[in-house]
């Protein structure tokens, strides 16, 4: 059984991007067009192994998602992977300290996102 | 990767258009946070997607801009009337950024200095204490610019946060992946594990004393650690340059050390030790390097594939060919002269070209995989627009078929899907009103069946409905109310041209292609198309295709001594008739075991000159979901056919799809029976 990703960024070129190469790495592949939208992946059913998110969103942002992942009863232990850049630092420690596993540097090439997904999952 | 730089510049163009948006709002209302939050977020948007699609300049650009307003979304600056007009000009400019052939001009270039500098200046305003150019941040991930290294021994200390497991990390996996940058020798240390009473699932005790041997350096090694160096206890001493590991010495003085599961490695006195071993070690890593290599040469051997452009084996393929032709040739001549040597070495000459022949033919398949990945996202998509749930499950995705067949079967099978998702499942609520699952299924399957592909596409959705079908079939006058018409040949009306059942147009399956555009499609590729819907139960399409375009089964049929090949595919049975049987008929249908069947006299029709002989031959094809009789001269037999394009001037030939050399050197060319039929009739009846 294929695991299950869901990739929320609300650029879609980047969304193809992302889901192109881990369909093509055999990866089943949910996408969500932010923060609000991905939130409807959380119901209890849907089986969700690892979640990737841009930070910068609108209606609901990525850290507000990273938190409410992390509060979800289901959802709470998996990894969260967060898209973002090599100059925003703060960034970064916020997003881990919401309950972040990690983080993919943009931009990236898609050696580079699979072997960041090779940290987190198996 | 172009597919995707087209998408972004259609989306960052969007993104712009609302960026200028929101600066001229936020000139008449620039307290407005929303507004600043928005900029700012459409800035970072197209900072990231720049730099991952290429457009770097816009990247850099971008960052300025984001800079400062970030500096303002914190409060640290404000906005000023001259920064806003500095924004928008920077707004015009980031459009002929998109615009590859504008990008490059001077004043683009020019224009683009200007306003960095302007930008900069801006930035430098508001706050001067902080350094802005935070680009020059030295990067983590540096691309292996350390320089070759025969092997290097680490110890690395690694004790996991106790709440590691609450954002996701699995700390295995980081063991699991030191391991496959080289050899290891790894000690779990368990004896912080409570008692149970005491033991709290969610929280990690365990800790990892690792010796690790590797070739990539310390950059690999903490790169391993990057997500959980904040949080968790890593320390990595480098033991020395050598391979230890591989030392005997080394492994069994570390195993003498490791007395008790809470003992504790003294990176520096095992260091020290190392040192004592290296002299040895060095003589060792000379036999190493010799191993090294035969390592690295048999890895290079294992190596599966290699990538090919097409155009180099389609033009393989076009060689192959003339040397099957060749082959051909010399085997009449060799046979000819009756000299036994030359006919032994022209039979191998046969055995030869033929294995070369199938050996580039499977060069050209590739698995239909590659076109399935993107239907799982249309049927995704799709399913979320109509408000539907639907599971797409896909079944011999490694068939392998030609590479030009795949890419024409993609807009047919698009649109297939697109039906079953508009027209074919119903929503969440009917399903549960006439109880079936909630959740819809599309079943996509292929398979070999003969020298054919098979694909098939079957939903549980409601069918279609057959009755409906025959009442619009009567009101567009394709029938008359009095037709009986079986099941079959009621799905198959769906596939007439200018038939079309949807109560309502809808975006997505009314896009006026008609199933008729499908089976022309599919025909095209010498394909056929099947229907087959049980009512309330779903709908299953199978489509049939050729392994490969570039071989034809053909027959090979003469009219006055000019050869055609008719496709095997396209033929249903072959009958002698008299030609006079034939001259007498009425209307030019003739009754043959009780069923009549229209035919052409082909040697008329292609104005050919002489008369048909006593006997001629009469080829009954298939033709849309009827047969008709095509008339030749005499048939010459069954004949394996490598397709040759026709030149540049009769591509748009309308009766002929290509040509082929004949072993005396004779061109046959091949006609295609559903365009010749067409074009004789006039479509006059279907």
């Amino acid at each position: 059984m294929a695991q299950t990703i869901l990739i929320v960024d609300d650029s879609e070129s980047i969304r193809e991007v992302v889901s192109f190469t881990l369909e093509n790495a055999g990866y089943n592949v949910l996408v969500g067009i932010d923060g609000k939208d991905a939130m409807k992946f959380l119901d209890g059913k849907t089986e969700i192994d690892l979640l990737i998110t841009d930070l910068y969103m609108p209606n609901m942002n990525g850290i507000e998602l990273i938190k409410a992942v992390r509060e979800n009863d289901y959802y709470k232990r998996i990894p969260i992977l967060f898209l973002t850049t090599e100059s925003q630092r703060d960034k970064k420690m916020e997003a881990k300290d919401a309950g972040a596993t990690g983080w993919i540097i943009k931009p990236f090439v898609p050696a580079k996102l699979l072997s960041a997904l090779n940290k987190v999952l198996r | 990767m172009d597919n995707f730089r087209l998408k972004f510049i259609e989306e960052a163009t969007d993104l712009i258009n609302a960026l200028e948006n929101s600066l001229l709002s936020l000139e008449i209302n620039n307290q407005n946070s929303d507004l600043i939050n928005e900029i700012f977020r459409i800035m970072h948007s197209l900072k990231g997607g720049g730099a991952m699609f290429g457009f770097e300049t816009i990247s850099e650009f971008t960052h300025n801009m984001e800079n400062i307003y970030d500096e303002i979304r914190n409060k640290k600056a404000k906005i000023t009337q001259e920064l806003l007009s500095i924004t928008l000009s920077s707004v015009d400019h980031l459009r002929n950024l998109l615009d590859d052939n504008l990008a490059s001009t001077p004043e683009v270039i020019s224009n683009n200095k200007i306003l960095s500098e302007r930008l900069i200046k801006e930035i430098n305003k508001t706050d001067k204490s902080q350094k802005f150019d935070e680009k020059t941040e030295p990067q983590n991930e540096k691309d292996s610019l350390s320089e070759i290294k025969k092997g290097e021994t680490y110890y690395i200390f690694f004790k996991p946060n106790a709440e590691i497991f609450a954002n996701g990390t699995n700390p295995l996996f980081l063991v699991d992946e030191l391991n496959s940058i080289g050899k290891t020798l790894i000690f779990a240390r368990t004896h912080e594990i409570p008692e149970l009473d005491n033991f709290d699932p969610t929280r990690c005790y365990t800790y990892w004393e690792i010796f690790l041997q590797t070739e990539s350096g310390l950059n690999a090694i903490e790169d391993v650690f990057m997500f959980v160096e904040d949080d968790s206890m890593t320390e990595i001493t480098k033991i020395g340059d050598g391979t230890f590991l591989n030392d005997i010495k080394f492994t069994s003085m570390i195993e003498e050390l490791n007395i008790a599961d809470d003992s504790h490695f003294d990176a520096a006195q095992i260091k020290v030790f190392a040192e004592s071993l290296s002299t040895v070690v060095d003589k060792n890593t000379n036999d190493l390097s010799v191993k090294d290599k035969i390592n690295k040469f048999t890895k290079e051997a294992v190596i599966s594939g290699i990538r090919v452009a097409s155009e180099k084996i389609d033009q393989y393929m076009n060689l192959v060919s003339e040397l099957v032709t060749t082959q051909a040739a010399f085997k009449l001549v060799s046979e000819k002269s009756g000299n036994a040597e030359l006919i032994e070495l022209a039979e191998n000459f046969e055995h030869i070209s033929n294995q070369l022949r199938d050996n580039v033919l499977s060069m050209s398949l590739i698995p239909i995989e590659n076109t399935v990945v993107r239907f799982k996202r249309l049927v995704r998509d799709l399913s979320v627009e109509f408000n539907k749930n639907i599971i797409f499950i896909t079944e011999g995705t490694e068939t392998e078929i030609d590479k030009t067949l795949a890419q024409a079967l993609t807009d047919p099978l698009m649109h297939i899907l697109r039906n079953s998702i508009d027209h074919g499942i119903e929503t969440i609520e009917e399903r549960m009103k006439l109880g079936k699952p909630a959740q819809g299924k599309i079943i996509f399957k292929a398979y070999y069946s003969g020298s054919r592909v098979f694909i098939e596409v079957e939903d549980d959705g409601q069918g279609i409905d057959t009755d409906k079908v025959r009442k619009k079939a009567i009101e567009k006058g394709f029938i008359d109310s009095a037709t009986q018409l079986t099941e079959k040949e009621a799905l198959n009306i769906i596939f007439l041209p200018g038939f079309s059942t949807a109560d309502k147009v809808t975006d997505i399956s009314g896009r006026g292609v008609g199933m008729d555009v499908l089976k022309r499609k599919i025909a095209d590729i010498r394909g056929e198309i099947e229907i087959s819907s049980p009512r309330g139960k779903g709908t299953k399409i199978i489509i049939k295709l050729p392994l490969t375009l570039s071989i034809l089964e053909g027959l090979l049929v003469i009219i006055n001594d000019t050869p055609y090949i008719i496709p095997l595919s396209s033929i249903y049975r072959i009958v002698e008739q008299k030609i006079d049987d034939l001259k007498k008929s009425y209307n030019n249908i003739v009754a043959i075991n009780g069923i009549q069947y229209p035919f052409y006299l082909l040697r008329e029709e292609l104005e050919m000159p002489g008369d048909y002989p006593e006997e001629v031959q009469f080829i009954i094809v298939k033709y849309e979901h009827t047969h008709i009789g095509l008339v030749f001269d005499k048939i010459e037999g069954e004949y394996q056919v490598v397709l040759k394009p026709l030149g540049k001037m009769y591509r748009n030939h309308e009766i002929i799809s290509g040509a082929s050399i004949l072993g005396n050197g004779t061109i046959a060319l091949i006609l295609d029976t559903n365009k010749v039929i067409d074009k004789f009739s006039n479509k006059a009846f279907v």
